[in-house]
């Protein structure tokens, strides 16, 4: 039942695929980063109008479902003569997606350092920048790196996604390989091995990372 | 009546209906007029006609169960199905993982849609964005064109979205799975040109552990054909 010949072939092609999920995975991570960072800075904002725009967003996101985001960006946003590419339509979706999910860790990582070490950089003299940068980041960061690693697991299991608009990624070259051929399970057998493979390593990497960060507490 | 009605509750519970010499098991995606589709809340189609009239004529109980065309192949190579009716296409690759039965159904040529706005015509294709369902006979011969950027969607909705949307220049599939779109749609929106170059052609599929089936099925078929019911059923369905 299983068609080593066929995965063979397909090789070069999942290849191909594997890389464009990765590079969906990579570009949404970069955006989920840099938006979700904004995002926890702006929900402990002194203004009450930043703090409920970004409680909305954050709601919005959260609560339709990613593959609907996806549709949304690629079939809605030309009415308003806003035509991306599917890759980029993909990679802004899972992104902005992400977005909303790492600033909740974020903020959980910034609440979980402790209020009395905030009081004692104040008394000593620390502007309130130096605090963040030098006090609270550096821990929210350690306490929030497992997972950060989590979400960019998630992530490269959720550029599957982006195969329904079209974009030619690992989902998605299986799916043109399996309707050329009929082949039921070979393929599939082959690409669940090889997002395996990815989210093994990183999750390998990211433990390695997570280790040498401890040496220094 | 009831019995149909009976048939489509059990499409809920039939994965784990064994075939008996009785029942013929079909597969079908019912999401592709005329061929199979939902209408009434009953699954009907060219496609859904002929089976029924083989299970008629080989005195069996037709149990047919609608799924996501995705999930018909492995359906077929595990036997859970004794036939998929779904407007299929043979091509040499998929014959050697299930059996298929001579076409019957060797059809229109392609046809090409784009907003009548910005008509577009097949030998202006170079350079554009062109949509076309995934696993039809347009993806396979569109696929050898390098010149296109080529988008591959799962269904004939998505794809007439997409030009809607002007995520594409052009639609390319087969005209007998578009004529029952237009009867729902303003035609006048579309620009469309028919290719001659390739056909969509229709067979049935059955899995390859069961030949027998296959030479029983393939002689009703020939039968049909024979008798001129065939004939009917492409007429009834406007398929010819």
């Amino acid at each position: 039942m299983i068609d080593f010949a066929l995965i063979w072939e397909a090789l070069p092609s999942l290849y191909r695929g594997a890389l464009v999920s990765l590079q969906i995975a990579f570009i949404a991570t970069l955006i989920g980063l840099s938006l979700g960072t904004s995002l926890a800075l702006a929900e402990a904002s002194s203004s009450k109008v930043i703090r409920s725009i970004t409680g909305i967003y954050v709601m919005l996101i959260r609560g339709t479902p990613m593959l609907i985001q996806i549709l949304f960006m690629f079939y809605v946003l030309p009415q308003f003569s806003l035509s991306i590419a599917p890759f980029w339509a993909a990679s802004l979706a899972i992104g902005l997606n992400s977005s909303a999910y790492i600033s909740q860790i974020i903020k959980s990582g910034v609440k979980a350092v402790s209020k009395g070490e905030i009081e004692a950089a104040y008394t000593l003299g620390f502007t309130r920048l130096q605090t963040v940068t030098s006090i609270v980041f550096p821990q929210a960061f350690r306490i929030t790196l497992p997972t950060l690693g989590n979400e960019l697991i998630t992530l490269i299991k959720d550029s599957s996604l982006a195969s329904i608009i079209g974009v030619m990624e690992l989902t998605k070259e299986a799916s043109v390989i399996r309707s050329r051929t009929y082949d039921a399970f070979s393929i599939l057998l082959a690409v669940s091995i090889i997002y395996l493979f990815l989210t093994v390593t990183i999750s390998l990497a990211l433990r390695w990372i997570e280790k040498r960060n401890e040496t220094y507490v | 009546m009831l019995k149909k009605i009976i048939f489509c509750c059990l499409n809920l519970y039939c994965l784990g209906v064994q075939a008996t010499s009785s029942t013929l098991i079909v597969g079908t995606n019912a999401e592709f007029p005329p061929f199979a589709f939902i209408q009434d809340e009953k699954i009907v189609g060219f496609d859904i006609d002929m089976v029924a009239e083989i299970a008629k004529r080989q005195n069996k109980e037709m149990v047919i169960k609608d799924m996501p065309f995705d999930a018909l192949i492995p359906e077929v190579t595990l036997s859970h199905v004794d036939v998929v009716a779904a407007g299929m296409s043979y091509t040499e690759e998929r014959a050697k993982r299930v059996s298929f039965t001579k076409c019957y159904l060797n059809s229109d040529p392609l046809i090409i849609f784009s907003k009548a706005q910005k008509p577009l015509s097949y030998d202006r294709i170079k350079g554009k964005t062109i949509v076309v369902v995934e696993g039809f006979t347009t993806d396979q011969f569109m696929s050898e064109n390098q010149e296109i950027e080529l988008l591959r969607l799962g269904t004939q909705a998505d794809a007439f979205m997409a030009i809607k949307c002007e995520r594409a220049d052009a639609f390319i599939t087969a005209k007998s799975t578009v004529d029952a779109f237009f009867e729902n749609q303003n035609s006048s929106q579309y620009h469309t040109e028919i290719i001659n170059d390739v056909g969509e052609t229709c067979a049935m599929i059955i899995p390859k552990s069961k030949p027998g089936l296959l030479k029983e099925i393939q002689n009703t078929l020939d039968d049909m054909e024979n008798d001129g019911t065939l004939k009917q059923l492409k007429v009834k369905w406007k398929l010819q």
